[in-house]
């Protein structure tokens, strides 16, 4: 048998229809191509052995968890409220979806403006499979809200429900038009059909991965929330995993749900900004974190921090898929949390309210970015 | 459908779930009381501290690149079986080198390429081929000079992997199991090693201080979740469209056998630790009759799980016992995290 990995031709062959297929992962192939044989040239200890006893070598004991400051514990207490809502808009459209009902009200309480749901109905799925998926996805994210809101976390900081629009004739309608997978007169209802609630959910699933990705860095400095957030992180990229593999395979039978899904997320993309440059976006509205993030303009650490492109539709080549969106390393994106409301609220400005939250959100993190340039 | 149903229908999850009970106790109340540990600190005192992980070993004499070699380690085991089920070859050689003192370069043997009857899964076999050796260049770039050499690895069918489907009851005495035979064995190998990756991650994430660092482990974290998700997914549809596979029961079985090695440790609900941190993707019915799957591995908090390295050793050794190697790494793993757990 050709040892075909070792094999130049071969390996290259197949690195490039990785490339084609995620034009963000070029970067990988000059990398496989000699940039990583430069022992240590990317080396995040190297990078950041200045200030940290990363090496064991150096020094056997992990750098001593800092000590957390009314700054940084306010800092988190407003990244976890932000995550909050998120959880209340997914919640909230998958709860609808699959049982027809909302949130019971002892979940929706808190400081800031309470507001209500528009819109919302039991989607009569066609698919048992995709029922079930929707029960399930549904009754995790319910638990999200729950977890966030506990005393151990939140608790009384917790932030009330804003309004949320679920309509299908407003922020779904809006998303779709801006995605061109309905014309400029059309609605999108997400509760319509198996395949419409499955682009809803889209819409949604990889934008929580990207934003508690984002904002993991700001919670580093309490030990156990970062594991805590982590798990939040990991759950919903199972859930975009789940919805993308979905979409991904009745795409077979249904084209168009591969095609539409590549739209949403191109959709996400130039609202969330499409600078030209590769500066890491320094986590603008992201409240205070401590450690600033890197600043080098000429080769950013790979963290998965890039401004240019932070989404991927499903859409691969003839014999490569792209369930999972990622960097040219391998990594899954973040986004800012200004970055996150530009998707929320629809707006590629900054802004305070529009799209699902037509009244805009509670807490401290409020405003998206400005991401026009 | 009022509240009252829509907590049953979140009721025959928790039946499914059975840890996740105690997220129904909050849910119905307890959630809203009591003060909050955060906004408590916000207003002066620092004791915003959760209950720590339980650390279940002395972890602290490791620093962040023996984490992230010790990741390496996992990222050669899966680099390499998706190497072989897509191209019938192990990793390029290149990508196989490093520390000499950190323990012996060894060769990934025994694993062939898969002939796929679904093209689908052929399409994401090659994926996550493409990003398990993004995973494994990237963190030997990550650790620099420090990276730890390949060890040697058994992907052999009637090596570890038959070990492993005899545990889990999926092969008899004696039977070999053979992940490139079909599509579906594929799966269940991949299976296997998927949520594993996850939970090791996430224990990562708690142990990393820097945030660079973190932010970078992170976003594999979630890569990995990602690829559980797609071959959890897959398992379900195709043992929902044809029973008689009993794909949705292997993976319970290999979930069992994955918590009865890795043993028990205290729960904690906040961080994701608990002594069934392994859940297959067979569903439950909730209170209207209506089928509900498990996709997700999670805690009653709606958290993946983690498991402390020398917990996912007891996987990977598949031995509940304290020791250096066996299962997939038969020289045992590079670095300075290579011991099991003592599993009970």
């Amino acid at each position: 048998m050709t040892d075909r990995m070792t094999d130049p031709d071969l390996t290259q062959s197949i690195l490039a229809a990785g490339a084609e297929r995620r034009a963000e992962r070029r970067r990988f192939i000059k990398l496989a191509s000699g940039g990583v044989a430069v022992a240590g040239g990317l080396s995040l200890l190297a990078a950041c052995g200045g200030s940290d006893n990363d090496n064991p070598i150096v020094n056997p004991t992990p750098s001593p968890t800092p000590t957390p400051t009314a700054t940084s514990i306010q800092a988190q207490v407003d990244v976890l409220n932000f995550a909050l809502q998120l959880e209340y808009l997914e919640a909230q459209f998958y709860a609808f979806a699959a049982n027809g009902v909302g949130l019971p009200d002892n979940l929706l309480s808190g400081t800031g403006t309470r507001g209500s749901v528009t819109g919302g109905r039991r989607v009569t799925f066609t698919d048992p499979v995709v029922a079930a998926y929707a029960r399930e996805i549904a009754a995790d994210e319910v638990a999200h809200v729950a977890f966030l809101r506990q005393s151990q976390l939140l608790g009384s900081a917790a932030v009330a429900m804003p309004a949320i629009d679920l309509s299908a004739g407003g922020a779904f309608t809006a998303a779709a038009r801006a995605a061109g997978i309905v014309g400029a007169n059309e609605t999108f209802d997400p509760f319509a059909s198996d395949e419409n609630f499955l682009l809803g959910a889209y819409i949604f699933e990889d934008v929580g991965v990207t934003a508690y990705k984002g904002a993991s860095t700001t919670l580093v400095f309490t030990a156990g929330y970062q594991e805590a957030t982590a798990g939040l992180l990991a759950a919903e990229a199972y859930h975009a995993g789940l919805i993308r593999t979905t979409l991904y395979q009745k795409g077979i039978a249904t084209p168009s749900l591969r095609t539409r899904a590549d739209a949403i997320s191109n959709a996400r993309d130039i609202l969330d900004g499409v600078q030209a440059t590769s500066t890491p976006t320094p986590t603008p509205t992201a409240s205070p974190t401590p450690t600033p993030t890197p600043t080098s303009t000429t080769s950013p650490l790979p963290t998965g921090v890039d401004s240019r492109d932070l989404d991927q539709g499903i859409t691969g080549t003839a014999t490569v898929s792209n369930i999972v969106p990622a960097d040219a390393n391998g990594l899954a994106f973040s986004r800012t949390v200004g970055q996150v409301l530009n998707i929320a609220f629809l707006s590629n400005a900054p802004v305070t309210q529009g799209g699902f939250f037509p009244s805009g959100i509670n807490g401290n993190l409020k405003t998206s970015a400005d991401s026009r340039g | 459908m009022g509240e009252g149903e829509l907590i049953e229908a979140l009721d025959a999850r928790a039946k499914r779930r059975a840890d996740r009970r105690a997220f129904f106790q909050q849910a119905l109340g307890a959630a809203a009381v009591g003060g909050a540990v955060i906004a408590a600190s916000s207003a002066g005192a620092q004791t915003a501290t959760p209950t720590p992980s339980p650390s279940p070993t002395a972890t602290t004499a490791f620093g962040a690149s023996d984490y992230l070699n010790f990741a390496l380690n996992l990222e050669y085991l899966e680099a390499n079986f998706y190497a072989f089920a897509t191209t019938g070859s192990a990793i390029d050689a290149g990508l196989q080198t490093g520390v000499s003192t950190a323990g012996a370069q060894g060769a990934a043997t025994g694993g062939r390429a898969v002939s796929f009857t679904d093209p689908v899964v052929a399409q994401f076999a090659r994926e996550i081929a493409a990003d398990e050796l993004a995973h494994v260049r990237f963190l030997r770039a990550a650790i620099g000079t420090l990276a730890v050499a390949q060890p040697a690895i058994d992907l052999s069918p009637g090596g570890a992997f038959s070990t492993a489907a005899r545990a889990a009851g999926l092969a008899g005495a004696g039977a070999t199991f053979d992940p490139y035979a079909s599509d579906e064995n594929f799966l269940l190998g991949s299976f296997l090693f998927e949520d594993v990756g996850v939970t090791a991650y996430k224990n990562v994430t708690g142990l990393l201080s820097n945030t660079t660092l973190l932010e970078a482990t992170q976003g594999i974290l979630a890569v990995e979740a990602y690829h559980a998700a797609m071959i959890r997914t897959t398992l379900y549809r195709k043992g929902i469209e044809t029973p008689a596979l009993r794909l949705i029961e292997a993976t319970q079985q290999i979930s069992d056998a994955r918590d009865r090695l890795d043993g028990t440790v205290a729960e904690n609900l906040l961080t994701g630790y608990g002594p069934d941190d392994d859940q297959g993707v067979a569903g439950s019915t909730n209170a209207a009759g209506e089928a509900v799957s498990n996709i997700v591995p999670l805690n009653a908090n709606g958290l993946a799980f983690s498991r402390s390295s020398d917990r996912v050793l007891n996987i990977l050794y598949l031995n509940q016992a304290s020791v250096s190697a066996g299962g997939f790494f038969p020289a045992g793993i590079n670095g300075a995290i290579k011991t099991s757990a003592v599993a009970t």
